[in-house]
């Protein structure tokens, strides 16, 4: 490994050995796609850049990088830059998931 | 994809599984986005069935087209995105750049960074795709990657590995297969599989 490699980001995988190779797909989930189809409507109505996603994905840390799968990640990255956006707060995002915690007993 | 939308409280989707901390956040978002009109329930309805209708079976019928109509095929390697709507397919915001293989160069498509697939024509990448494997082995030991998809190819073919962007969003023509002279567009586009589109694979044989 080059001395370069002590500045890649976690997403930075092009050239690196990862093995094995992992053939294997899955049938996207419901939520998968609606995650998908609110992204894509974002950044129609001008409001999530697709640079914007991936910074805030790729800053979320090595540890939830590797743990969260794809959508997961989407997921918590759109809902950060809809609050830095200021489309909604912090607190009416945790209040929301606090509410569906409960109505759902998670 | 099914649309499953219900008033409160949501219902799980059985495909969906439990509800997990990042499925609430799923609901949480789209709930918050209605509430503050940024996006309609309509519009994610549609949209939605729209996301159906995504699949190889858009790109196959564009390579089929540019397999059969020389003008079209030299759109398509002028100006992809173009090509695309010129046969009634919405390419969104991306440019589509389309890739052609020949007898001494291959083409294969990676995004090492994240996932960036040209979706409109494709529909939603594979799991490989995105996967840690695929995106650092490909760029290293493409013709091994290749081995693994079971394609073999001749010592003097040139392999090209493209790495997609956000803006730029690669396409592989395959070479069309021999012994289908004379085919229809609809049975040539039988021949174009999503993995020949990639690069993983070559078109299947006649």
């Amino acid at each position: 490994m080059g001395i370069l490699d002590d500045f890649r980001g976690i997403h930075d995988l092009g050239g690196l050995i990862e093995l094995p190779l992992d053939q294997s797909e899955h049938d996207y989930a419901p939520w998968e796609k609606r995650v998908h189809a609110v992204r894509e409507l974002l950044a129609q109505k001008g409001l999530l850049r697709v640079d914007e996603l991936r910074r805030t994905v790729e800053g979320m840390g090595e540890e939830k990088y590797k743990r969260l799968t794809y959508y997961e990640q989407w997921v918590w990255a759109m809902s950060q830059v809809m609050i830095e956006r200021g489309v909604f707060t912090d607190n009416e995002f945790a209040h929301r998931i606090a509410q569906l915690k409960e109505t759902h007993g998670t | 994809m099914h649309d499953h939308h219900h008033p409160h409280p949501n219902q799980p989707d059985e495909e969906d599984g439990p509800f997990t901390e990042y499925r609430l956040m799923e609901i949480a978002l789209r709930d918050l986005l209605i509430e503050k009109d940024v996006l309609t329930q309509q519009e994610l309805n549609q949209l939605y069935l729209k996301m159906d209708d995504r699949g190889p079976h858009n790109g196959a019928a564009m390579i089929a087209k540019a397999w059969s109509d020389p003008d079209y095929n030299a759109l398509m390697k002028k100006d992809a995105t173009q090509a695309a709507r010129a046969i009634g397919m919405d390419p969104t915001w991306l440019n589509l750049i389309v890739v052609e293989n020949t007898p001494k160069l291959h083409n294969v498509v990676v995004c090492t960074l994240c996932s960036c697939y040209p979706w409109p024509l494709l529909g939603l990448p594979p799991d490989w795709y995105k996967s840690r494997s695929y995106r650092a082995n490909v760029v290293r030991m493409p013709r091994d990657v290749l081995h693994e998809f079971g394609t073999d190819l001749p010592a003097d073919v040139e392999v090209r590995v493209h790495d997609s962007s956000a803006d730029m969003r690669y396409l592989v023509m395959p070479m069309r297969p021999e012994g289908t002279d004379g085919w229809s567009e609809a049975q040539l586009a039988t021949r174009v599989t999503r993995d020949s589109m990639i690069g993983v694979t070559q078109a299947l044989p006649a």
